[in-house]
């Protein structure tokens, strides 16, 4: 109690609605928030020093995989692209295009959990556990091709692990039609619900003028008509060869951040479909040799924005330095001004808006 | 593919990092990525880097050599405002001394550990 | 709205997705699930690839011997990540030396699990509340007898070199 009407509520690091461990102090006075502090160091586990004293390498891969749970292909991309450019080593074809199929999957199951969430979150549970089931089909697609559901280490250096045989093949395209019917239909609830409009839109309003000045990422920069997208500025894998388009919207608020989010996993599907179709011939892996020596930087698409590496190495089998921004570590100034002026019972839809992976930000 | 970035570093010193940043970027064109340091040995490097939205493959890094530990290093908040994040990161792990920097944001208090991420400690 | 009522009713008359475990068994794994580790002696080379490679340092080779380099082999399922990293370097793989097999080993409870094909120490330790003791003490053993190896190993060099030296003299 600090005088007068304020009065501090904490929305802490154990909360029934926040799914990951962060703290905010509002400062509220007749349920209108005017004042926020963020505390986000609950999980910091020194993986940045841990990558240079005790592991070389040819096995710091498997370190900094098990950085985050939902996004763990990012990481595990951004390693192996920075220190191929330092060994000078030339993927083949087959293997970028395994590579691919990857990647877009995880994104697919990311985004239904977290359009899942702000549907729970805001009293629609019918719609979270309908998602959620048909996420299941995703799930058992990776466990087809990778053999794990969420840590797939499926990234070598110099190519993949395993490969696509003709059976799997058939198999993800018979499970990949199903889904692409059932998420249509998800796609009509997010889109066309009138209680979930109420609750969701206009609530959080981010113009394009504070979408660029505070340099936001990902899809709710995507939601506030910012063209941005690392796939498309950065290539690092060839996305131009399957017909890759960047997804808009331009209201830029938690409603919209959603159906940025659907368009995309109905994009994701489409591109899926057209990698399994056009595998090309060819072997996996090509051999590796040396130690890496040198600097690079390295930018990559994770599900919530833009991931950014710097790896330096010193010509011996121990790395220099290992640097990783994620994209909440870039949009947490944004979410702190959001909260002004905004009612205190929509906050929580706020925070699971934005997707917020504090793993990844505190590592 | 082998990625094959243009990078264009530019070299600044402590005094005149703050006016070179203020005249090159420009909101519509340019991205502000992070703040990176680098420890070797007795003193640091330090980059500011930025990108670009309508080039491909392109970043602009700026770059100051041998800073020792308890030089004041300029903050550059007023210029782009989500920059305190990366700012108290250093701050805490490294042990600089940025200005309206506080401490603590990663590291309880602990009179062991001081700057980890420094390689004699 | 309507709509998710219509959803909702015809929900009522499918069958449940969930499993009712422990009631029913758990789905059984298809194809390429990453299991335990298992080991044949009798064809290992010991080139020392997959104890280098192992991310947390969960199989470790101990020299007994140090005269007749016999070694042994130990291997810790409850520091593994099951990764399979050592499956991809070892050289005689495909032969069988060491493969990934869809097994799962429970945590650690009332007993250990016993299988000759899981390494020396696991064998040897039967009470579960001493294991990760044990652990601890053999990778200062297995340390210490490669310090002693090696050191073996430069003694022979330099008696062989004198040896010859001397033999050239006369």
């Amino acid at each position: 109690m600090t005088g007068g009407n304020k009065i501090i509520v904490p929305f802490g690091s154990q909360h029934i609605a926040l799914p990951e461990p962060v703290s905010f102090l509002f400062t509220t006075e007749n349920e209108i928030i005017k004042d926020v502090e963020v505390d986000v160091g609950y999980v910091h586990r020194g993986i940045e020093k841990a990558a240079i004293t005790k592991f070389e390498f040819t096995n710091v891969a498997y370190l900094l995989t098990r950085v985050c749970g939902f996004c763990s292909i990012t990481h595990a991309s951004g390693y192996h692209h920075g220190i191929e450019k330092l060994l000078n080593v030339e993927v083949p074809k087959r293997a970028e295009y395994i590579r691919m199929l990857v990647v877009e999957l995880d994104r697919i199951h990311s985004h239904i959990l977290a359009n899942g969430h702000v549907a729970e979150v805001v009293g629609y549970e019918n719609l979270f556990m309908q998602s959620v089931r048909y996420r299941e089909k995703v799930m058992e697609i990776l466990e087809l091709v990778t053999g794990n559901r969420i840590q797939y280490d499926i990234y070598k250096i110099g190519g993949v692990r395993k490969d696509l045989t003709p059976e799997i093949v058939e198999e993800v395209k018979q499970k990949l039609n199903q889904l692409k019917n059932e998420m249509l239909k998800i796609y009509d609830f997010y889109d066309k619900d009138y209680t979930f409009g109420l609750k969701t839109k206009g609530i959080s309003y981010v113009s394009y003028d504070m979408a660029k000045e505070y340099n936001a990422v990902g899809p709710i920069a995507r939601a506030s008509g910012v063209d941005t997208d690392t796939r498309k500025e950065f290539p690092y894998l060839p996305y131009d060869e399957i017909g890759f388009e960047v997804q808009t919207m331009s209201e830029g608020d938690v409603w919209a951040r959603n159906m940025v989010r659907q368009k995309e996993v109905l994009h994701s599907i489409d591109l899926c479909l057209r990698i399994v179709d056009n595998l090309p011939e060819g072997d996996i892996a090509t051999k590796v040799k040396g130690r890496p020596k040198g600097e690079v930087f390295v930018r990559v698409e994770a599900p919530r924005g833009e991931c950014f590496y710097y790896i330096k190495g010193n010509g011996s089998k121990v790395l220099e330095r290992v640097r990783i921004r994620v994209p909440t570590y870039s949009n947490i100034p944004l979410l702190k001004e959001l909260f002004i002026g905004e009612r205190y019972s929509d906050a929580q839809a706020i925070v699971l808006s934005f997707d917020p992976c504090m793993s990844c930000t505190a590592r | 593919m082998i990625i094959n970035p243009q990078i264009n570093f530019y070299e600044v010193t402590l005094d005149n990092v703050k006016e070179k940043i203020k005249e090159f970027y420009d909101r519509e064109k340019h991205h502000y990525v992070t703040i990176n340091a680098v420890d070797n040995g007795g003193n640091v490097t330090i980059d500011w880097i930025f990108s670009d939205y309508n080039k491909k493959h392109v970043l602009y890094v700026f770059r100051i050599d041998g800073v020792e530990y308890d030089k004041l290093i300029p903050s550059i908040i007023d210029i782009i405002p989500s920059s305190w994040i990366a700012e108290w990161e250093l701050t805490d792990l490294f042990g600089l001394n940025i200005e309206n920097a506080p401490k603590g944001l990663f590291l309880k208090h602990n009179p062991n550990v001081y700057a980890p991420l420094r390689k004699d400690s | 709205m309507i709509k998710m009522f219509v959803e909702s009713f015809k929900n009522l008359f499918n069958k449940p997705d969930t499993i009712k475990y422990p009631f029913e068994p758990s789905p059984e794994p298809k194809g390429r699930f990453r299991g335990t580790i298992h080991y044949n002696e009798e064809l290992c080379i010991f080139c020392d690839k997959c104890e280098n490679i192992c991310p947390p340092g969960a199989i470790k080779f101990e020299i007994v011997d140090i005269e007749n380099n016999k070694r042994e082999y130990n291997y810790n399922p409850y520091l593994c990540i099951y990764c399979g990293a050592c499956v991809d370097e070892c050289p005689k793989a495909d032969e069988g030396c060491l493969i990934q097999s869809d097994e799962r080993i429970s945590p650690l409870g009332r007993e250990l699990p016993k299988d000759k094909k899981l390494g020396y120490l696991i064998n040897r330790v039967s009470n579960p509340k001493e294991f990760e003791k044990a652990w601890d003490e053999l990778e200062i053993r297995a340390k210490k007898s490669r310090d002693e190896y090696a050191k073996f190993k430069k003694q022979q060099r330099l008696s062989k070199q004198k040896n010859k030296s001397t033999l050239k003299n006369t």
